[in-house]
């Protein structure tokens, strides 16, 4: 079977918790998606997060990749992503020409002023995220969408990741983040060039 | 104490302070710098006093130097730091190759010189690591690639520190220290313990069978002690004048790393035979990692230790290649010795792929190389 590798870029500004949401996801595909291949035996992923930040921490740009490789990972940073998630007007500048014609672009549209074209899920995470108390599980609302739009890995393999990454005390809320991250991930998906 | 066997999803440097500890390490002494502080963070909490002492101090300096004073105390011990800090440390890298002082010392690679690119990657310090100090001596460097090396080798690290009594080093890089992935902790971990003076094991004489490796007199336990770093006898008794005493001396800490080049190096081999080799190490090896895996034409030689040479590996994939592509982080350094090697070997042609900035070189870049060399 030839090697399937997936390359996901996560970007935005320092403060939004892009990097989690990288970290996250890598900790569910190494850690907890174990599909059954058509063997019957379990298949494993090998995952890597890597990330890019400038020397402040908060307000400057926000970079974080995930390559996720059926096989032993060989070459663990990504190129040209094939999920490109954008959280800020500066990191759709500085990272939207680094992608292939079939790049899917997640972008947040109310911190995203360009309206872009291409295979383009717009999703109001930050407003949402506000919606249910505190902008501050934004990331957590687009991660939900993210898995949602592109199925890399079983919604419950995140969820276990996700407890695993926050506080305790955050679970509820984080819960509530996440599945309404799907929703608006499904959402997303429906209404995919009706604009 | 030491984290349990199992799956593990860690940073680099995380992976490297449970090597440390698994390895029994009781004492570190750090001054936070990017892109290491994650090492210093890490032990601060495994450390608390009980199972071993943290120290944050003032400079880079007084961190080697206390690490010195602590193995000499009978405890494994360590520090971290990356670029201008692992400047500062070079006096003291050769008072503990002269003293023979088992210390572990990780370099997390950023770029420079000076303060340089603080977050990113480099491996401009592979020279520094062997040739910093003044006067002839040996180390011992390892290079990870991965979160699961970042563990590994920092075990090794302390374990060859205490067999050859010599600093060892982790030479990492921003990318390999800052990357999450799975650790794998086994079950069974060996683990080198110091090889005390009188300890009258019966299996004593088998420790170490190279007997230029002196047992160690710990302070505190009944022996005569003395360090220093002037010229001394096995005896520990100091004669700067004594010609025939300083060369002896010298040539014995470089022989004793040298003749045990077989027992240290470590290395990865893909395609042995192919007629082009890529020779790399740490997270330049990556993308050329990837190419040698997937075209049959290129091989790769990773070089999992640096310091001493791996002389043998390099001159058999030399032997049996057509060229050779050394593939770093820098300007060209390892580059010249292994050229050195491959020619001795017959190998007409060994090129360089350099790059710095502060990212790995990708793999369309080594095919682009690999291209104008007519190997693919």
């Amino acid at each position: 079977m030839a090697s399937m590798d997936r390359q996901v870029r996560f970007s935005g500004f320092g403060g939004q918790g892009v990097i989690l949401m990288g970290i996250i996801l890598a900790r569910a595909a190494s850690l907890y998606d174990r599909p059954l291949g058509e063997d019957g035996k379990v298949r494993r992923k090998s995952a890597i997060q890597t990330q890019s930040y400038g020397p402040s921490a908060r307000g400057g740009h926000s970079k974080c990749d995930v390559k996720i490789s059926d096989q032993e990972m060989l070459y663990p940073f990504v190129e040209i992503p094939d999920y490109l998630v954008v959280m800020s007007q500066q990191a759709y500048v500085k990272y939207i020409h680094e992608r292939k014609p079939d790049t899917k672009i997640i972008i947040d549209p109310d911190l995203v002023l360009d309206k872009p074209k291409g295979d383009i899920y717009r999703v109001a995470a930050t407003r949402a995220a506000e919606g249910i108390g505190t902008r501050i599980v934004a990331n957590v609302v687009m991660l939900g969408a993210f898995r949602e739009i592109s199925d890399i890995v079983p919604y419950e393999a995140i969820e276990q990741a996700l407890f695993d990454t926050v506080p305790k005390a955050t679970h509820d809320l984080n819960r509530t983040a996440l599945t309404l991250g799907s929703k608006l991930g499904r959402e997303a998906l429906e209404g995919r060039g009706k604009d | 104490m030491r984290i349990a066997p199992g799956e593990y999803f860690l940073q680099g440097n995380e992976a490297c302070v449970e090597g440390a500890i698994a390895a029994d390490v009781r004492f570190f002494a750090g001054y936070p710098i990017t892109p290491s502080t994650e090492i210093a963070e890490g032990l601060a909490h495994r450390l608390t006093g009980k199972d071993g002492v943290f120290l944050q101090m003032e400079d880079e300096i007084a961190c080697i130097s206390a690490i010195i004073g602590a193995s000499w105390g009978g405890v494994k011990a360590m520090t971290a730091t990356s670029g201008p800090g692992f400047s500062l440390m070079q006096e003291a890298i050769g008072y503990a190759a002269m003293s023979e002082t088992p210390i572990v010392v990780v370099n997390v690679m950023r770029g420079g010189p000076s303060t340089g690119q603080p977050t990113r990657a480099s491996q401009g310090d592979v020279m520094q690591t062997k040739y910093g100090s003044h006067g002839d001596y040996q180390v011992i460097a390892f290079a990870p690639a991965s979160v699961q090396e970042m563990f590994d080798l920092t075990v090794d690290a302390f374990n060859y520190a205490e067999k050859y009594r010599v600093p060892s080093f982790l030479l990492s890089d921003a990318e390999v220290g800052h990357m999450r992935g799975l650790l794998t902790v086994p079950e069974a971990i060996n683990v080198v313990e110091r090889k005390e003076k009188g300890l009258r094991r019966p299996d004593e004489a088998y420790d170490v069978p190279d007997d230029l490796v002196h047992p160690f007199p710990v302070f505190g336990k009944g022996h005569k002690t003395m360090i220093t770093g002037m010229t001394h006898t096995d005896k520990s008794k100091i004669e700067p004048e004594d010609v025939k005493v300083h060369q002896e001396l010298v040539k014995r800490l470089s022989e004793k790393i040298l003749r045990s080049r077989k027992d240290i190096n470590k290395w990865e081999l893909i395609a042995p035979g192919s007629k082009t080799m890529i020779i790399s190490y740490g997270s330049a090896a990556l993308g050329p990692k990837e190419i040698a895996a997937k075209d049959d034409r290129i091989g790769l030689l990773r070089l999992k230790s640096l310091w001493p040479l791996p002389e043998e590996p390099i001159y058999e994939a030399a032997r049996q290649c057509d060229q050779i592509l050394v593939c770093e982080m820098n300007l060209g350094m390892m580059y010249w010795p292994i050229k050195r090697i491959a020619l001795e070997a017959g190998c007409k042609r060994i090129e360089l792929l350099s790059k710095v900035g502060g990212e790995p070189p990708t793999p369309s870049e080594v095919r682009h190389k690999l291209r104008e060399m007519g190997a693919i």
